[in-house]
Parts: C-alpha cells; sequence; structure tokens
C-alpha cells in the first residue's frame, strides 16, 4: 500500500505521527514522502510552497528512522516541518519572498533550525510569506500570493501565509514563522490552525532574517495545542547567538496540558477590543466561545487596554524604524541581486539593487522608519513612540493583576478576498489593531479556532493572551478552549 | 444575522477605535517645536473625518511641516526612483504619516521609553573563539567576488 494511502495526512497531528512513528504505524520516510505527495497533488491550487527540498527531506528522514532503530524515540523524531521563507536552513535558499534575495543559499542553520534537527524533525520545504515578513495576506511575496485552502478567494493572512496555507490545506503537519505584529496568530485564525507567538526572549532569533528586532518571534503553526506545545519545547531556550533570549528554564509545556479545564480560569475581555468596526459575525463567535468558558467555570471579567487605540501607531513608528535599519545591509554588496546604474558608480550599485530588489510594501516601510528616524522627527515621532509603547506595556500589567490570561478577536475580520487591501496601505495597518499589542508589550499569545463567519465559510481565531514567559498559563488554556469548542483543523 | 462579506465596509466605522479615547488637548505638547507646526487642524480633520484612511489627503505642502517628503526621505534609505514612483509612495504615504499623529494626543510627560520587549541588560558570554563561515561559502553568495574578495565599483580615481 503506498504512504499516502495509509496517511491520512490532512488530518494528521505532530503527536498522532509521533505515536504512529512509536507504534511503527509507518516511517518517517513514509510520511515525508505522503507529505511530498500531498504538496505535489495539491500545492499547485494553493501555492504555500516556495521550494521544495525533497530529496534532503527523504534523506533526513532515512537518517530519522535510523536514530529510532537505534533507540531514540523523541516527540519530534522524524516529523517534517514546513519552514517560512525567512529560516536560514544550511544549503537551501533563504528569500524571505523577495527578489532581493534570489539566488542566496544559507551558508548555516538558525538556532531553531539547528535544534530541530538535534530534535530529529526535517525542514522539508520552504513556504510562502510575504517579503520581509511585511504583510498580512502573503500578497507582498515577490514569487506569488497564496490562497486560503479553506476559501481559495481569500488570503491565507500574513506574513506567515504560506505556513497556515501548508497546515491548513493539508499539505504540513506543522510549519514555524515568525510574529512581528501578529504574522502568527492572523494566519492560523484566517485559516483555522493553532498559531503562538511566544514572549519575547523565549525562543532565538539567530539565523531568522530580521524585520522589527525588539519585536520578532518565532512559533508554530500547528493543528492543536498541543503540538504548538511539543514544538515550542523543542525551539525554547537561552543562546549564546541571540543575546535577547533570555535564560529561562523551558518546562515541558505538552505535559501541562492534559488536565487543562477553564473551571477557575481568570479571564480578562477588553472592551477596546469589541467595537464598532469589527465585525459582528467575528465578535459573536468569539463572545460565543468566551461564553462557554464562563459556563464552564471560568470566571470573565470586562478590563481596560485604555492605549489600544494608539498601538498601530507605535508599531509602525517602532517596526518601520527597525526594519529600515535591518534592511540596510541589503546593498548588492555581500549577497543576493546586484544591479548598477548608468554610471556604474558605486552609489548607483546601492541605490539600484534596493530600488529593483525590494518589492513596493518593505519600500513602504523602508521610507517610513528612515523618515522617523530623520533628523528633526526622531524625538517627535520614535522616541514619544517608545513612550508609548511604555503606556502599553503598563495596560498589561495593570489588567494581569486582576486576571489570568485575556480574551478576544485576533483580526477584526476573516479572511479578506485577494486584492482587497491593495491600494490602501493603511486600511490593511488597521487590521493589526488586536495582534500588535502583544509583540509591543512582549508578551506571548496563540489563536486558536472558534467559529466561523460568512456563514460558516471562513474561519474565526480566538485569541489569547498572557504574561511573558506565561507560555504554561497560556497553552493551558488554549487547550481547555479547544476541548470546550472541540474546534481542530 | 445578514452575512456580510469582509470586504463591504470591513472597515467602515472601524476607525472609532481609533477615535475612542483622550482628545487632543494640544497636539504639538511635547513634540518638538516645528515639526508639527500646522497639524492642529489635521489632526482635527481626521477625528472629525471618521474615515483615517481619506483624513489627510492633501498635498503634502498643505500638510505642513509634518508631512513626509519622500523625495528626501528616498535619498537618506538609498533608493532611485522615477517621478511616478516617487508620487505614488508620496500618496500612500501621506495618510499613514497624518494617522501616526495620534500620538501626539498622549501625555507621555515622565515616560520612560520601551525599546525592547523584555528588559535584558549586560548579557554576557564566555570569550570562547568559535570558528567562523569560511571564506568560500560565503563568497559563493557575493554578486561579484575576485581573489577572495569582495569585487566593487572603483571609488577612487
Amino acid at each position: 500500500m503506498p504512504a499516502s494511502e495509509k496517511i491520512d495526512i490532512a488530518r494528521l497531528g505532530v503527536a498522532d505521527a509521533r505515536d504512529a512513528l512509536r507504534r511503527g504505524d509507518f516511517s518517517s520516510v513514509e510520511l515525508v514522502q505522503s507529505v511530498l505527495d500531498a504538496i505535489a497533488a495539491k500545492d499547485g491550487d494553493i501555492g504555500a510552497y516556495l521550494t521544495v527540498d525533497a530529496e534532503g527531506a527523504l534523506a533526513g528522514a532515512a537518517e530519522a528512522d535510523r536514530r529510532r532503530r537505534a533507540g531514540e524515540s523523541g516527540d519530534l523524531l522524524g516529523i517534517p516541518v514546513a519552514m517560512k521563507d525567512i529560516f536560514n536552513v544550511k544549503g537551501q535558499p533563504c528569500t524571505c519572498a523577495s527578489r532581493i534575495l534570489e539566488g542566496y543559499v544559507a551558508p548555516y542553520d538558525a538556532t531553531v533550525v539547528t535544534r530541530l534537527r538535534e530534535a530529529g524533525a526535517i525542514p522539508c520545504g520552504r513556504v510562502n510569506m510575504d517579503e520581509f515578513a511585511m504583510g498580512t495576506s502573503t500578497e507582498h511575496s515577490a514569487f506569488h500570493p497564496t490562497r486560503n485552502p479553506v476559501a481559495p478567494d481569500r488570503v491565507p493572512g500574513g506574513s506567515s501565509g504560506g505556513s497556515a496555507a501548508a497546515v491548513a490545506g493539508g499539505m504540513a503537519l506543522c510549519s514555524l514563522g515568525t510574529d512581528t505584529g501578529g504574522s502568527i496568530r492572523q494566519p492560523a485564525s484566517f485559516c483555522g490552525c493553532v498559531g503562538l507567538k511566544p514572549s519575547y526572549g523565549r525562543v532565538s532569533r539567530y539565523g531568522v532574517t530580521a524585520f522589527a528586532s525588539s519585536l520578532d518571534q518565532v512559533g508554530p503553526i500547528t493543528r492543536t495545542v498541543e503540538d504548538a506545545a511539543l514544538l515550542l519545547r523543542a525551539i525554547a531556550g537561552a543562546d549564546p547567538h541571540d543575546q535577547t533570549c533570555l535564560d529561562r528554564p523551558v518546562p515541558d509545556y505538552a505535559g501541562t496540558l492534559r488536565h487543562a479545564s477553564p473551571a477557575g480560569l481568570r479571564i480578562g475581555v477588553p472592551k477596546e477590543y469589541f467595537v464598532q468596526g469589527v465585525d459582528p459575525e467575528v465578535a459573536a463567535a468569539v463572545r460565543a466561545a468566551i461564553d462557554k468558558a464562563a459556563d464552564a467555570g471560568a470566571e470573565v471579567r470586562e478590563i481596560s487596554l485604555p492605549h489600544t487605540e494608539y498601538a498601530i501607531a507605535v508599531y509602525y513608528i517602532c517596526a518601520t524604524a527597525e526594519a529600515s535599519a535591518n534592511l540596510a545591509r541589503f546593498d548588492g554588496v555581500r549577497y543576493g541581486a546586484r544591479r548598477l546604474g548608468p554610471d556604474a558608480s558605486l552609489r548607483s550599485l546601492y541605490d539600484r539593487s534596493r530600488t529593483d530588489g525590494f518589492g513596493p510594501e518593505v519600500k513602504r516601510r523602508i521610507l517610513l522608519g528612515t523618515w522617523v528616524l530623520s533628523s528633526g522627527y526622531r524625538d517627535a515621532y520614535y522616541r514619544r513612540a517608545l513612550k508609548v509603547r511604555t503606556l502599553v506595556r503598563r495596560d498589561f500589567d495593570e489588567a494581569f493583576a486582576a486576571c489570568d490570561v485575556i480574551m478576544g478577536p485576533v483580526a477584526p475580520t476573516a479572511a479578506p478576498r485577494l486584492g482587497a487591501a491593495a491600494d490602501d496601505p493603511l486600511k490593511a495597518y488597521l487590521g493589526d489593531a488586536f495582534t500588535v499589542p502583544a509583540n509591543l508589550a512582549g508578551l506571548c499569545g496563540i489563536s486558536v479556532p472558534c467559529g466561523f463567519a460568512e456563514g460558516g465559510r471562513l474561519p474565526v481565531g480566538l485569541q489569547i493572551l498572557a504574561p511573558a514567559f506565561g507560555e504554561p498559563a497560556l497553552l493551558s488554556a488554549a487547550a481547555a478552549m479547544e476541548t470546550l469548542l472541540a474546534a481542530r483543523a | 444575522m445578514a452575512s456580510r462579506g469582509p470586504e463591504s465596509g470591513r472597515f467602515s466605522g472601524f476607525s472609532a477605535l481609533f477615535r475612542a479615547g483622550p482628545r487632543a488637548k494640544s497636539p504639538c505638547a511635547g513634540a518638538g517645536g516645528g515639526v508639527c507646526g500646522g497639524q492642529v487642524l489635521s489632526l482635527r480633520a481626521m477625528n472629525e473625518n471618521n474615515s483615517i484612511g481619506a483624513a489627510d489627503a492633501r498635498p503634502a505642502a498643505a500638510q505642513g511641516a509634518g508631512g513626509i517628503d519622500v523625495a528626501h526621505v528616498c535619498e537618506l534609505a538609498h533608493f532611485d526612483f522615477s517621478t511616478e514612483e516617487r508620487e505614488r509612495f508620496q500618496k500612500q504615504l501621506e495618510p499613514i504619516a497624518a494617522y501616526v499623529r495620534k500620538l501626539f494626543e498622549v501625555d507621555v510627560e515622565g515616560v520612560e521609553p520601551t525599546q525592547y520587549g523584555q528588559p535584558v541588560a549586560n548579557v554576557f558570554r564566555e570569550d570562547v573563539p568559535e570558528p567562523t563561515l569560511d571564506r568560500e561559502t560565503v563568497l559563493a553568495n557575493a554578486p561579484d567576488a575576485s581573489d577572495s574578495e569582495f569585487r566593487m565599483p572603483k571609488i577612487v580615481e
């Protein structure tokens, strides 16, 4: 029997695959082959992947099978992982979905990749994203857009849209993405997956192309909360190559989920997350989920995060300022595409390489970031934004004094149609209102499927937030909600 | 409840979210002289318009000194735009530049800035040399290289 017939790749989660591999139901080579078969069969319509390293993935699977025969049995041994095109994986391209990095081959592994390999997981393909993780729809990929597998006329969200589409489309068991302002949680919400943004400082960013260094975090997109917990445990922890990654113990996150229950959980519901402009169906689905938690014994109270309305302005100043500095390294000198102007000068090399290499959304953000840091504007805009960022953080400090977790919508709407925000960048930015605060404050957050909008057609995600390094409480609450809602991608 | 397409009025009234809260007492307070001169009107227009995206579609000159000047900024950011590109970015960025002026509403007197997601200082590691990437591997990614070096246009006569 071919591998793809005995493995239901469209439903299989990480924990399921781990158990099946341990039982010997199938080998890792068979598992990886069935993922490759699914990609070949389905991805033509979805466009989740940019490149697939079939040979490398099968070799990695054979190695995992050897390790298993030698007595290893770790949670991720032999599990294929779809990698956002932002992670350096030695020997693979890493374009960040940008023309400027076409032809670049990663000369080393990111720390998260090293850790996945140590655990026996297999980076099996590179998935699409908004260029340099800037965008919320994956339409800003320089190569091709990705369709939402749940509703192909819709975007999968972004920037980790390829990750969510691969998982929701049955072409990956799990994926790693990055979240600077919602880029894991929002696509997970749009595609009906689980998306976990760990606390700032929980996961190393070494080898992950930097967008906004004070906000970026790496995290998983999966089918279940338990799967997210398994992946987080593998990738979390201090790294001498990333000083912002804190030296704190990494607990057995999945082990704490077994008896997760909403009884006694103190849930704060910010009134600022249910305002006019949030799609009524989205609000209703999220409210219904929170009501179920209350019925099951959770203590639900309304809270206020008064600086929510300023979070987007703070974010689009801080993130673009940092991006303008981080992306200064792409200048056509050491890697990536090089172009020369008519006078063949050094200056023309910088200017033409960048002008031809970056796409419009990246240019907009570099321009905005350069502007807020430029002479005469730095104090008025950038410094002020950093101060308001403190106020956003304080809102959460105060809120978490009275609740264990905060719940609300991930995004104000379900997945929009492809092309809906093409000519209005600000309109797209406003959709990040409920996700950026967690990044500004360094919190952890997760999106769990909680219902549908558009006549049951489009998934809606429930966002749960917990204090920095509160992942055990966050994942427990998420697992409890998942059980309560019986929702599973 | 009637099913409503996200694209139909997806953000209609969404700006209400951003209007709620304290009104600007003095948009320029503490913002530094000159930078936001003339922004009082612009901000008020935003607040009353109920449509942030369309709030400040006036040309840059009309926005006063607080507006973004793409021609200048693209020079700093090392871009070489055509006139058409420059005008397009100018038009797209003006409403965003106007929007972020919302922050002038907030009283930040005495508030310390937050630069990172977590407060960390003085992270040390052992001073042990580690192997670095070998030259050949690094140069394999170079757009142009020769004799173990990156090749660049001539910069001295």
